[in-house]
Protein backbone atom coordinates (compact mmCIF):
# COMPACT_ATOMS: atom_id res chain seq x y z
CA UNK A 1 0.00 0.00 0.00
CA UNK A 2 1.10 3.54 -0.94
CA UNK A 3 2.27 6.00 1.69
CA UNK A 4 -0.72 8.05 0.40
CA UNK A 5 -3.39 6.24 1.43
CA UNK A 6 -5.20 8.54 4.14
CA UNK A 7 -7.56 6.26 5.83
CA UNK A 8 -8.91 2.51 5.21
CA UNK A 9 -12.47 1.28 6.34
CA UNK A 10 -13.24 -2.65 6.52
CA UNK A 11 -16.67 -3.85 6.16
CA UNK A 12 -18.56 -6.81 6.07
CA UNK A 13 -20.27 -8.27 3.18
CA UNK A 14 -23.80 -7.26 3.98
CA UNK A 15 -25.81 -4.24 2.90
CA UNK A 16 -26.38 -3.24 7.01
CA UNK A 17 -22.93 -2.36 6.22
CA UNK A 18 -23.34 0.07 3.35
CA UNK A 19 -24.14 3.02 5.81
CA UNK A 20 -20.72 2.77 7.75
CA UNK A 21 -18.92 2.85 4.45
CA UNK A 22 -21.02 5.69 3.13
CA UNK A 23 -20.32 7.86 6.19
CA UNK A 24 -16.22 6.80 5.65
CA UNK A 25 -16.33 7.94 2.14
CA UNK A 26 -18.61 11.40 3.15
CA UNK A 27 -16.81 12.04 5.85
CA UNK A 28 -13.18 11.88 3.80
CA UNK A 29 -14.64 13.96 0.70
CA UNK A 30 -15.88 16.53 2.69
CA UNK A 31 -12.89 17.13 4.61
CA UNK A 32 -11.11 16.65 1.03
CA UNK A 33 -12.19 19.92 -0.03
CA UNK A 34 -15.86 18.54 -2.37
CA UNK A 35 -18.95 20.96 -1.97
CA UNK A 36 -21.89 18.74 0.04
CA UNK A 37 -23.38 17.95 -3.51
CA UNK A 38 -20.30 16.43 -5.20
CA UNK A 39 -18.95 14.64 -2.27
CA UNK A 40 -22.61 12.79 -2.72
CA UNK A 41 -21.50 11.90 -5.98
CA UNK A 42 -18.69 9.33 -4.41
CA UNK A 43 -20.70 8.33 -1.79
CA UNK A 44 -23.35 6.87 -3.57
CA UNK A 45 -20.70 6.13 -6.44
CA UNK A 46 -18.99 3.72 -3.65
CA UNK A 47 -22.55 2.54 -2.38
CA UNK A 48 -23.57 1.57 -5.10
CA UNK A 49 -20.09 -0.60 -5.93
CA UNK A 50 -19.86 -1.91 -2.75
CA UNK A 51 -23.70 -2.84 -3.28
CA UNK A 52 -22.65 -4.75 -6.14
CA UNK A 53 -19.56 -6.68 -4.52
CA UNK A 54 -22.28 -8.00 -1.72
CA UNK A 55 -24.80 -8.80 -3.86
CA UNK A 56 -22.99 -10.60 -6.91
CA UNK A 57 -19.20 -10.34 -6.25
CA UNK A 58 -20.08 -12.53 -3.04
CA UNK A 59 -23.69 -13.64 -3.85
CA UNK A 60 -25.01 -11.98 -0.79
CA UNK A 61 -22.84 -14.00 1.41
CA UNK A 62 -22.37 -11.50 4.53
CA UNK A 63 -19.61 -13.80 5.87
CA UNK A 64 -16.78 -12.30 3.30
CA UNK A 65 -14.83 -8.95 3.70
CA UNK A 66 -14.66 -5.41 1.53
CA UNK A 67 -12.01 -2.99 1.92
CA UNK A 68 -11.97 0.63 1.36
CA UNK A 69 -9.33 2.48 0.80
CA UNK A 70 -9.50 6.57 0.01
CA UNK A 71 -6.48 7.73 -1.61
CA UNK A 72 -5.62 11.64 -2.48
CA UNK A 73 -2.96 13.44 -4.09
CA UNK A 74 -3.96 17.36 -3.87
CA UNK A 75 -6.41 17.12 -6.63
CA UNK A 76 -8.16 14.50 -7.05
CA UNK A 77 -10.23 11.90 -4.86
CA UNK A 78 -9.98 7.83 -4.94
CA UNK A 79 -12.18 5.56 -3.48
CA UNK A 80 -10.40 1.66 -3.97
CA UNK A 81 -12.51 -0.78 -3.21
CA UNK A 82 -11.23 -4.44 -2.68
CA UNK A 83 -12.72 -7.94 -2.68
CA UNK A 84 -11.99 -11.50 -3.28
CA UNK A 85 -15.47 -12.22 -4.54
CA UNK A 86 -16.68 -13.21 -8.87
CA UNK A 87 -14.50 -10.77 -10.24
CA UNK A 88 -16.49 -8.19 -12.83
CA UNK A 89 -14.93 -5.67 -14.91
CA UNK A 90 -17.92 -3.33 -15.31
CA UNK A 91 -15.85 -0.97 -17.21
CA UNK A 92 -17.02 -3.89 -19.65
CA UNK A 93 -20.67 -3.66 -18.60
CA UNK A 94 -23.31 -1.98 -21.04
CA UNK A 95 -25.29 0.14 -19.42
CA UNK A 96 -29.26 0.55 -20.48
CA UNK A 97 -30.71 2.97 -22.98
CA UNK A 98 -32.90 4.59 -20.34
CA UNK A 99 -35.79 5.71 -22.64
CA UNK A 100 -35.84 1.60 -23.35
CA UNK A 101 -35.15 0.89 -19.74
CA UNK A 102 -38.63 2.71 -19.05
CA UNK A 103 -40.44 1.72 -21.69
CA UNK A 104 -39.58 -1.80 -21.17
CA UNK A 105 -39.97 -1.26 -17.57
CA UNK A 106 -36.53 -2.94 -16.09
CA UNK A 107 -35.76 -3.11 -12.47
CA UNK A 108 -32.51 -2.83 -11.48
CA UNK A 109 -28.97 -2.57 -13.53
CA UNK A 110 -28.38 0.52 -12.63
CA UNK A 111 -25.86 0.94 -10.10
CA UNK A 112 -23.17 0.46 -12.60
CA UNK A 113 -24.98 3.37 -14.76
CA UNK A 114 -24.76 5.84 -11.99
CA UNK A 115 -20.93 5.15 -11.25
CA UNK A 116 -20.09 6.03 -14.44
CA UNK A 117 -22.19 9.17 -14.56
CA UNK A 118 -20.95 10.28 -11.22
CA UNK A 119 -17.13 9.75 -10.79
CA UNK A 120 -14.43 10.75 -13.75
CA UNK A 121 -12.77 7.72 -14.01
CA UNK A 122 -13.16 4.43 -13.43
CA UNK A 123 -10.06 1.28 -12.86
CA UNK A 124 -10.05 -2.31 -12.67
CA UNK A 125 -7.81 -4.92 -11.59
CA UNK A 126 -8.33 -8.55 -10.92
CA UNK A 127 -5.15 -10.56 -9.87
CA UNK A 128 -6.03 -13.99 -9.11
CA UNK A 129 -8.90 -14.35 -6.32
CA UNK A 130 -8.21 -10.08 -5.58
CA UNK A 131 -10.22 -7.38 -7.42
CA UNK A 132 -9.48 -3.75 -7.03
CA UNK A 133 -11.94 -1.22 -8.26
CA UNK A 134 -10.88 2.24 -8.30
CA UNK A 135 -13.11 5.20 -8.28
CA UNK A 136 -12.15 8.55 -8.83
CA UNK A 137 -13.05 12.23 -8.54
CA UNK A 138 -11.55 15.56 -9.11
CA UNK A 139 -12.13 18.48 -7.33
CA UNK A 140 -14.47 20.75 -9.81
CA UNK A 141 -12.51 23.20 -11.50
CA UNK A 142 -9.36 21.50 -11.42
CA UNK A 143 -8.15 20.47 -14.50
CA UNK A 144 -6.41 17.18 -13.26
CA UNK B 1 -26.87 1.11 10.69
CA UNK B 2 -29.12 3.44 8.32
CA UNK B 3 -32.90 4.23 9.71
CA UNK B 4 -35.50 4.65 7.36
CA UNK B 5 -39.16 4.65 7.84
CA UNK B 6 -41.91 4.29 4.93
CA UNK B 7 -44.98 5.94 7.40
CA UNK B 8 -48.23 5.85 5.48
CA UNK B 9 -51.48 8.29 5.51
CA UNK B 10 -54.64 8.33 3.65
CA UNK B 11 -56.02 11.54 2.50
CA UNK B 12 -59.59 10.61 0.69
CA UNK B 13 -58.65 7.52 -1.97
CA UNK B 14 -54.67 9.04 -1.96
CA UNK B 15 -52.10 7.74 0.26
CA UNK B 16 -49.12 9.62 1.08
CA UNK B 17 -46.17 7.20 2.18
CA UNK B 18 -43.73 9.82 4.18
CA UNK B 19 -40.13 8.44 3.73
CA UNK B 20 -37.35 9.44 6.04
CA UNK B 21 -33.72 8.15 6.05
CA UNK B 22 -31.68 6.49 4.30
CA UNK B 23 -33.14 4.18 1.25
CA UNK B 24 -30.52 2.18 -0.01
CA UNK B 25 -30.11 -1.92 -0.84
CA UNK B 26 -30.20 -2.49 3.04
CA UNK B 27 -33.59 -0.60 3.67
CA UNK B 28 -35.34 -0.73 0.42
CA UNK B 29 -37.07 -4.17 1.21
CA UNK B 30 -38.60 -2.39 4.09
CA UNK B 31 -40.49 -0.20 1.33
CA UNK B 32 -41.07 -3.13 -1.03
CA UNK B 33 -43.42 -4.33 1.85
CA UNK B 34 -44.97 -1.00 2.33
CA UNK B 35 -45.99 -0.64 -1.33
CA UNK B 36 -46.73 -4.23 -1.65
CA UNK B 37 -48.97 -4.03 1.49
CA UNK B 38 -51.07 -0.59 0.56
CA UNK B 39 -51.45 -2.67 -3.02
CA UNK B 40 -52.83 -5.52 -1.04
CA UNK B 41 -55.22 -3.16 0.50
CA UNK B 42 -56.23 -2.06 -2.80
CA UNK B 43 -54.61 1.38 -2.24
CA UNK B 44 -53.75 2.30 -5.91
CA UNK B 45 -52.85 6.13 -5.51
CA UNK B 46 -49.81 6.40 -4.23
CA UNK B 47 -48.03 9.33 -3.19
CA UNK B 48 -44.00 9.46 -1.66
CA UNK B 49 -43.19 12.11 0.37
CA UNK B 50 -39.55 12.35 -0.33
CA UNK B 51 -39.18 15.37 2.55
CA UNK B 52 -37.21 13.89 5.18
CA UNK B 53 -35.56 11.56 2.72
CA UNK B 54 -31.63 11.76 3.14
CA UNK B 55 -30.42 9.54 0.90
CA UNK B 56 -31.24 7.07 -2.20
CA UNK B 57 -29.24 4.65 -4.33
CA UNK B 58 -30.20 2.57 -7.20
CA UNK B 59 -32.01 0.08 -4.98
CA UNK B 60 -34.61 2.24 -3.63
CA UNK B 61 -34.97 3.64 -7.25
CA UNK B 62 -35.93 0.05 -8.59
CA UNK B 63 -38.51 -0.52 -5.88
CA UNK B 64 -40.59 2.00 -7.89
CA UNK B 65 -40.19 0.72 -10.74
CA UNK B 66 -41.16 -2.87 -9.24
CA UNK B 67 -44.72 -1.37 -8.85
CA UNK B 68 -45.16 0.86 -11.21
CA UNK B 69 -47.01 -1.13 -14.34
CA UNK B 70 -49.17 -3.26 -11.41
CA UNK B 71 -50.50 0.25 -9.66
CA UNK B 72 -51.06 1.97 -13.52
CA UNK B 73 -52.75 -1.41 -14.54
CA UNK B 74 -55.50 -0.86 -11.69
CA UNK B 75 -56.20 3.01 -12.26
CA UNK B 76 -53.75 4.42 -9.87
CA UNK B 77 -49.94 6.01 -10.00
CA UNK B 78 -47.14 6.52 -8.04
CA UNK B 79 -46.17 9.85 -7.96
CA UNK B 80 -42.96 11.75 -6.07
CA UNK B 81 -43.39 15.22 -3.99
CA UNK B 82 -41.78 17.46 -1.67
CA UNK B 83 -38.14 15.76 -3.06
CA UNK B 84 -34.95 17.58 -1.85
CA UNK B 85 -32.61 18.76 -4.51
CA UNK B 86 -30.31 16.18 -3.94
CA UNK B 87 -32.07 13.49 -3.81
CA UNK B 88 -33.89 15.36 -7.61
CA UNK B 89 -30.56 15.55 -8.99
CA UNK B 90 -30.28 11.37 -8.66
CA UNK B 91 -33.51 11.13 -10.70
CA UNK B 92 -33.44 13.34 -12.96
CA UNK B 93 -29.55 11.73 -14.63
CA UNK B 94 -31.43 8.77 -14.94
CA UNK B 95 -33.89 10.53 -16.64
CA UNK B 96 -37.15 9.14 -13.98
CA UNK B 97 -39.30 12.15 -14.74
CA UNK B 98 -39.75 10.52 -18.44
CA UNK B 99 -41.97 8.05 -16.23
CA UNK B 100 -42.87 9.93 -13.21
CA UNK B 101 -44.82 12.73 -12.29
CA UNK B 102 -42.70 14.79 -9.76
CA UNK B 103 -44.35 17.44 -7.79
CA UNK B 104 -42.92 20.39 -5.50
CA UNK B 105 -45.87 19.68 -3.08
CA UNK B 106 -47.92 17.30 -2.38
CA UNK B 107 -51.29 19.06 -2.35
CA UNK B 108 -50.75 19.50 -5.81
CA UNK B 109 -50.04 15.25 -6.44
CA UNK B 110 -53.28 14.92 -4.35
CA UNK B 111 -55.10 17.27 -6.69
CA UNK B 112 -53.72 15.85 -9.77
CA UNK B 113 -54.88 12.63 -8.75
CA UNK B 114 -58.50 14.23 -7.53
CA UNK B 115 -58.46 15.85 -11.15
CA UNK B 116 -58.51 12.41 -12.35
CA UNK B 117 -60.61 10.89 -10.92
CA UNK B 118 -63.70 13.20 -11.72
CA UNK B 119 -65.87 12.27 -14.11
Amino acid sequence: MSDKIRATLTIQSRTGELERARQFVREAALKFGFPPSEAEKIVLATDEACTNVICHGYNSDPTHKIHIAIETNGKSFAVMIDDEGKSYDLRKHVTPDMKKYFEERHRGGLGIKLIRLLVDEIEYAAHGSHNRLTLTKHLPNSDA
Amino acid sequence: MASFSASTRAVESVTIVDLSGDLDAHTSVQLERAIQELIQNQRYNLIMNFSKLNYISSAGLGVFMAFIDEVRSKGGDIKFSNMPEKIYQIFDLLGFPMLYEIYSDEKEAIEKFKASAAP
